[in-house]
């Protein structure tokens, strides 16, 4: 993984000096909390219900052991002994004082981490495939572009005070799991007729009170172009972009209104009148950044590697299931990726314990080549794990309560904080998430995979519109409904679910979801998941399922 | 208000006349955007004597195509989250090669100068009861960037290797 | 301006959460609206209420209330110190036998901590 230099190390403990004298300046009066609130939001720190949020950057999703010990000691020391993994692979803490802020911040520098653009209209962390660099599938690992973007676009000057915040992904698989069609800017990294390697650029993705999925605006850039074009479009976009109506203000709006041809031809003119020479990535520098990701020394395949594994699989059902669903193919072999699923039923989706970060960070040593990943849904990836070493591994994670088999099925819930936490919601999200994810486990291994997304506003923090079955919450007359969507994806496959009918109460929520997973086993064609059968059958049956005939 | 340029407080040497106010013969003026539009072709002045007032909302070739005639460029943030101006100063100066004074002017927050002064800003109105002696350390509490600016201060990519 | 502090009764654990469809409590309460005044607690963003007399606490029994919500907000805001509440904003409450209560699921989970 990409380790700091001496620079990188510098330009942080600035940062966490200049925040520092902020938070003294607002503490002393010197700042209003108007003049303060964009400051304290470009580090990551929210005024939530209860208490500052604070949100740290995990760049691309990627943790070293020391990283996830930090995380560990944050939540002991400043918090209440736990954390929640986002939707955006990074890591909040609820419980947060302002006046520890710069602590924290200082404590994070230390393990080459941050909190610098996770929330604020500038661009935030970099997302990017949790499989990266292990899949078997992909044209090349997409982290060191991650990184270089990350790099790039820290403290920008000019694109700090954008209309809105700017998210960009990049995957370089066909298999999708970075949701990169709902982003600002999406990179595929894609092979022309050449045979040379660069990116397809996708923009003006999004989800919220309008979601709108990305449109090609560059079907094959070269690698050398890539952030003179990010900055052409960001720069169109500084420019153009709608102001005065916050919920019109993300670049999906400008790409919507100018239609993507304009809005090409406004970044091609751009782009033709900079000097691009600055911006130019030049070999060196990106072979310096990917020889951060060289892959580890794997191991040689041992003659009796499967006949453990086998063993294993025979004799202990439990392991049998969790290979089934938490387990995926490695490009090298002899490994295997393996995912930790954050769902233990009844707990709130991606919440861990500082025992269970130190845990990890210790099974990342023992099992791996001390890296973790954090996914978009609110897990954690093991990205080289021994096959042979996979029954150990596991027993050591149910052991911790960390062995729940559920990857991909309907109890693997994403969620968002919702109204116990946020000040944006409108209605909860967490006891949902609980109380369905514990009703549907008794069948979620007859429907198969199932991906259930709950937000608690339309800000859509939790996916919703692209969950093969989304929930919405809203409020209407200070009472909790939910208004459930079916259809949705977040695959190459993308598309925003379509709306089943009124909005249901709390307690018909699981009722609901029943009916409509009812639809779907009894309609479905061998292989096709939730999505393909809407598409085939439409909305009828599944709205009839829950409404009755109409 | 107060005047903030090459780091330190200094008089405004510049009069900024109100859309009503008669044109002097001589001396340094701002005028608006609107009314350059109008009386352009009526203004022979000096570059040195002439400076515009830009809204934000005109796009950067507008300006840029004018830029030759002044001396001066005050760009506008209504508001301290409005960033258009950011783009309006980066481009004056690296795409159309403007060489006076760009200056920000309106919600001038002393955390956004060292962001401002990148993109290539180098007076600052800011109102007098803000200005603490700790704005004028804003200009100096990052010395590395991430990325090339309006500047010409180096940048980390460029240092690792070995260019500057 | 004349307020009154409710008695110290309404303590987070005695207070349980509705579900949504449930009707709200029975008790009879006061024909007039009354108000209360919270806001964020600057240096850790503890929620607060205005507790009259130019002070604020972290228990929402000790709010002060009154039927005038703009007058009470104008009185908290007034007072020092100055820099302890952060985003001040009137809410409704309800007072039954002595003890008030917010109203609307949003205040419930503000005073007495999240539900899950």
């Amino acid at each position: 993984m990409y380790r700091y230099d001496e620079f990188d190390r510098r330009f942080l403990d600035e940062r966490v000096a200049q925040y520092r004298d902020q938070v003294r300046r607002r503490l002393a009066g010197q700042l209003s909390e108007e003049e303060f609130r964009p400051l304290r939001l470009r580090n990551g720190l929210y005024l939530q219900l209860h208490a500052y949020m604070y949100r740290i950057a995990i760049p691309y999703g990627t943790l070293s052991p020391a990283q996830l010990r930090m995380l560990g000691h944050v939540a002991r020391k400043y918090d209440r002994g736990y954390g929640h993994f986002t939707t955006r692979q990074n890591m909040q803490f609820n419980w947060i004082k302002l006046d520890e802020s710069p602590d924290i911040m200082a404590d994070l520098a230390s393990v080459e981490m941050h909190s610098i653009q996770t929330s604020g209209n500038c661009i935030r962390n970099t997302t990017s495939d949790p499989f990266a660099g292990v899949a078997d599938d992909e044209i090349e690992d997409p982290r060191p572009y991650c990184e270089i973007i990350r790099q790039w676009s820290t403290l920008h000057p000019e694109f700090s005070w954008l209309p809105r915040k700017f998210k960009i992904a990049v995957s370089a698989s066909k298999k999708d799991r970075a949701a990169v069609h709902v982003h600002d800017i999406g990179l595929y990294l894609v092979r022309n007729a050449e045979g040379e390697v660069g990116f397809q650029v996708l923009i003006g993705g999004g989800l919220g009170r309008t979601p709108i999925m990305a449109k090609v605006l560059r079907e094959f850039l070269p690698k050398k172009d890539l952030l003179s074009y990010l900055e052409a479009a960001l720069r169109v976009y500084n420019e153009y972009g709608r102001r005065d109506n916050i919920y019109k203000a993300r670049i999906k709006i400008l790409v919507q209104s100018l239609g993507i041809d304009k809005m090409r031809e406004a970044v091609d003119a751009e782009w033709a009148k900079m000097d691009h020479t600055p911006l130019d990535l030049d070999n060196e520098t990106v072979r310096a950044i990917i020889a951060h990701f060289a892959p580890p020394a794997y191991a040689a395949v041992g003659k009796d590697d499967d006949a453990v594994f086998q063993a294993a699989v025979a004799s202990d059902r439990k392991f049998a299931r969790w290979m089934k669903y938490n387990v995926a193919h490695h490009k090298q072999p002899g490994y295997a990726i393996a995912t930790v699923s954050l769902k233990p039923l009844g707990t709130p989706p991606g919440d861990i314990t500082a025992e269970q970060l130190d845990l990890l960070a210790e099974l990342s040593e023992t099992y791996g080549f001390g890296e973790v990943r954090v996914t978009h849904e609110q897990n954690v990836v093991f990205p080289d794990v021994r096959r042979s070493d996979l029954p150990a591994f596991y027993n050591a994670l149910a052991a911790a309560g960390l062995g729940t088999a559920n990857i991909g099925l309907a109890s693997d819930i994403i969620a968002c904080p919702g109204l116990d936490y946020c000040t944006l919601a409108n209605a909860r999200s967490i006891p949902v998430a609980e109380k369905l994810g514990e009703h549907l486990a008794d069948r979620e291994e007859e429907v198969g995979p199932m991906k259930i997304k709950i937000s608690g506003c339309i800000n859509a923090c939790g996916h919703h519109h692209v969950g093969h079955i989304g929930i919405l919450g809203v409020d209407k007359n200070g009472e909790e409904f939910y208004q459930i969507t079916v259809g949705g994806s977040a695959d190459e496959q993308s598309a925003v679910g379509g709306i089943v009918g009124r909005a249901v109460s709390s307690d018909q929520v699981n009722d609901a979801v029943d009916k409509l997973l009812d639809v779907y086993v009894r309609m479905r064609c061998e292989g096709e998941d939730l999505p393909a059968t809407y598409r085939r059958v439409g909305p009828e049956p599944f709205k009839e399922a829950v409404y009755g005939a109409h | 208000m107060v005047l903030i340029k090459g780091r330190q407080v200094v008089a405004d040497s510049w009069r900024h006349l109100d859309d009503s106010d008669p044109l002097p013969a001589t001396g340094a003026v701002t005028i608006s955007w609107e009314r350059w539009t109008v009386e352009r072709g009526t203004i022979a002045r000096p570059r040195a004597q002439l400076g515009l007032r830009i809204p934000n909302t005109v796009t950067t070739a507008v300006i840029g195509a004018d830029a030759d005639h002044c001396g001066l460029i005050a760009v506008a943030f209504p508001n301290f989250g409005d960033g258009r101006a950011f783009s309006q100063a980066r481009v004056l100066r690296s795409q159309y090669g403007f060489r006076g004074e760009i200056r920000a002017t309106g919600n001038v927050l002393r955390d956004q100068l060292q962001f401002m002064e990148r993109c290539g800003i180098d007076a600052f109105e800011v109102p007098e009861r803000a200005l603490t002696e700790d704005w004028l350390a804003a200009f100096s509490e990052f010395d590395l960037f991430y990325q090339p600016a309006a500047d010409s201060r180096p940048w980390i990519a460029r240092q690792r290797a070995g260019r500057n | 301006m004349v307020y009154r502090t409710a008695t110290g009764a309404g303590l987070p654990g005695q207070f349980t959460i509705r579900a949504p469809n449930e009707s709200e409590p029975s008790a009879v309460t006061t024909e007039t609206k009354l108000y209360a005044i919270t806001a964020s607690r600057l240096r850790d963003g503890a929620v607060i209420y205005f507790a009259g007399k130019q002070t604020w606490s972290v228990k929402f029994a000790d709010s002060a209330i009154a039927p005038d919500g703009d007058a009470l907000l104008a009185e908290a805001a007034a007072g020092p110190p100055p820099l302890e509440a952060v985003g001040a904003y009137v809410i409704e409450v309800t007072q039954a036998e002595g003890i008030i209560r917010p109203v609307g699921l949003r205040e419930e989970i503000r005073a007495f901590g999240p539900t899950a």
